[in-house]
């Protein structure tokens, strides 16, 4: 455990010979309006090694969601590709690629037990046998005796619980996350924070992250990737080496805040 | 008697709304029957409850046997009109061009009165039940399509957009989330729908027909035999009623979001 931790102490110098997990090449996409047509998005080149947690920042409206959203084949892009595992992606590949939302995309008729199993559903697992996964999962997020529960009976942090058991019970290599924390509070994101790290710990994935708190960038990344204001364009790439796993008391170091403000200052020309 | 039901009324809120609805319905009786009687209102005209119900029993086999003929032709006319209303609607409020063009259309349709087109029905298919069956189908149809399509559009694109990003493709999406997120609005268009079905096969009936209960209150009426028109009319009314009463059931069932639904695993 402690060796493998110390492993990912140092990531990058290792990391550039791994085969990237995650390709995004020459993406360019605009999107016609009334007013003519708009450059959301100019020449986004990414590669992203497997295992990485990637933050995706950029001021509002830079695109970074639907840079998300076309990693996750939700959405095409004018020009460029993404490649996920060496294939192009075109569609959704939910065995691929697992997508978290923004805000509570639960099913409001099925309970928390049956939200998160509900990937394995679509792919016809047994019901048994979904269902022990997902339990498992649920107990994960810390909802043990909430199986049963529908979404409008749980509060917007344990609905995002379900939602993140949701996206690793999918359990595929890539996990993209659109803001998940996004409508929760302060100290319910913070929580969520530490619990999502402690998940992938255990079940790790390649995760891209698109948030706004830059807080949360810096505490739960590998490295965070700032995007420019409109069109969005990578600004830069900065590595977060702070060790793992995370603590509390690192937020109140001087090098947490360094690379917290650098962030900043990049954003802050843009808006 | 009629002092000491006042008094409640009068001293203020003590009676409650379900007891003052039995108590309009029991007075409402008690004038009906007294009406009559009374010589205010000529007994061709109305009959008492008390004639009514045993006018009609007396015939309750001709009743009965009139009354399983309708509940045939209603049970029929409801699964077509459910089962093309459900499609089509699910098929127009999916497509934008089907919002666009059938729409307005249908919504136009719904307000003709198709009664008139009941003798063309008589024409096509006679005066047996087929013509009833058509009639009321299509009398009932709209609501379904209309509150289908309805209840399709309600559903939440980010509920749609999570089941693509789980590579869910159109049965899938159907049946896991469209169908389920659009079941309340869809129900209370069968509610819509169950009644102008039974009011499409009664009405059909009475119009030209040689069997079911709309048949009997007519043929009665042409009688002046009023306590049984009035016999019939009172078992149509149950009928409606019963039939709504299952509906709005299921209504509120779908629309809690059911603790336990398709559970199968008990």
């Amino acid at each position: 455990m402690s060796l493998h931790l110390a492993d990912r102490a140092t990531p990058s110098p290792a990391m550039a010979a791994v085969k990237p997990e995650i390709i995004v090449e020459g993406i360019t996409h605009s999107y016609q309006t009334g007013r003519g047509p708009v450059l959301a998005l100019k020449d986004i080149d990414l590669s992203i090694a497997p295992g990485r947690f990637v933050g995706l920042v950029g001021p509002s409206g830079c695109g970074k969601s639907s840079l998300l959203m076309m990693m996750a084949g939700l959405t095409r892009p004018s020009e460029g590709r993404v490649i996920v595992r060496d294939a192009p992606v075109t569609s959704p590949a939910p065995d691929r690629i697992g997508v978290v939302f923004q805000e509570s995309s639960l099913l409001p008729w099925r309970t928390a037990l049956e939200n998160v199993a509900f990937p394995l559903k679509l792919r016809g697992v047994p019901r048994a046998e979904r269902e022990a996964k997902a339990e498992q999962l649920l107990h994960l997020v810390g909802l043990k005796g909430f199986e049963n529960r529908h979404p409008h009976e749980l509060s917007g942090g344990m609905k995002q619980r379900v939602a993140i058991a949701r996206g690793f019970c999918q359990d595929p290599p890539v996990l993209l996350m659109d803001e998940p924390f996004a409508a929760l509070d302060e100290q319910t994101r913070m929580t969520l924070g530490d619990e999502l790290l402690r998940i992938w710990d255990q079940h790790r994935k390649t995760v891209v992250f698109v948030t706004h708190g830059l807080t949360e960038a810096v505490y739960l990344c590998d490295e965070v990737v700032v995007l420019s204001g409109r069109p969005g364009e990578v600004l830069a790439r900065i590595e977060i080496d702070l060790p793992r796993p995370r603590t509390w008391e690192m937020m109140a170091t001087e090098h947490f805040g360094r690379l917290r403000e650098r962030i900043w200052s990049l954003i802050r020309t843009q808006s | 008697m009629s002092a000491a039901t006042s008094l409640p009324s009068a001293g203020g809120a003590r009676i409650s709304p379900i007891a003052l609805r039995w108590l309009c319905l029991a007075v409402l009786l008690v004038l009906w029957e007294i009406a009559p009687r009374a010589g205010w209102v000529h007994g061709v005209i109305l009959a008492t409850p008390s004639a009514t119900l045993m006018g009609g029993l007396a015939e309750w086999d001709l009743f009965a046997a009139a009354l399983a003929f309708t509940f045939g032709e209603i049970v029929v006319s409801l699964a077509i009109a459910y089962g093309i209303g459900g499609t089509l609607g699910l098929l127009i409020g999916l497509s934008p061009f089907g919002r666009r063009a059938a729409l307005p259309l249908l919504s136009s349709f719904y307000a003709l009165p198709l009664v008139v087109i009941y003798p063309v029905m008589t024409a096509w298919f006679g005066i047996g039940p087929a013509s009833k069956v058509w009639f009321a189908s299509l009398y009932g149809v709209f609501p379904v399509i209309l509150a289908t399509a309805a209840g399709v559009q309600l559903v939440d694109t980010r509920l749609i957009l999570m089941a693509r990003a789980q590579g869910a493709r159109i049965w899938p999406m159907m049946t896991e989330v469209i169908v389920p997120a659009a079941l309340p609005a869809v129900i209370s268009g069968l509610r819509v729908g169950g009644a102008l079905v039974t009011v499409g096969v009664v009405v059909a009936e009475m119009l030209a027909s040689t069997d079911g209960i709309g048949f009997l209150i007519t043929q009665n009426r042409t009688m002046f035999r009023t306590p049984q028109v009035y016999f019939g009319i009172l078992v149509v009314l149950v009928l409606a009623g019963t039939l709504d009463t299952l509906i709005s059931r299921l209504e509120r069932r779908a629309s809690r979001w059911r603790p336990r639904q398709d559970d199968s695993h008990e």
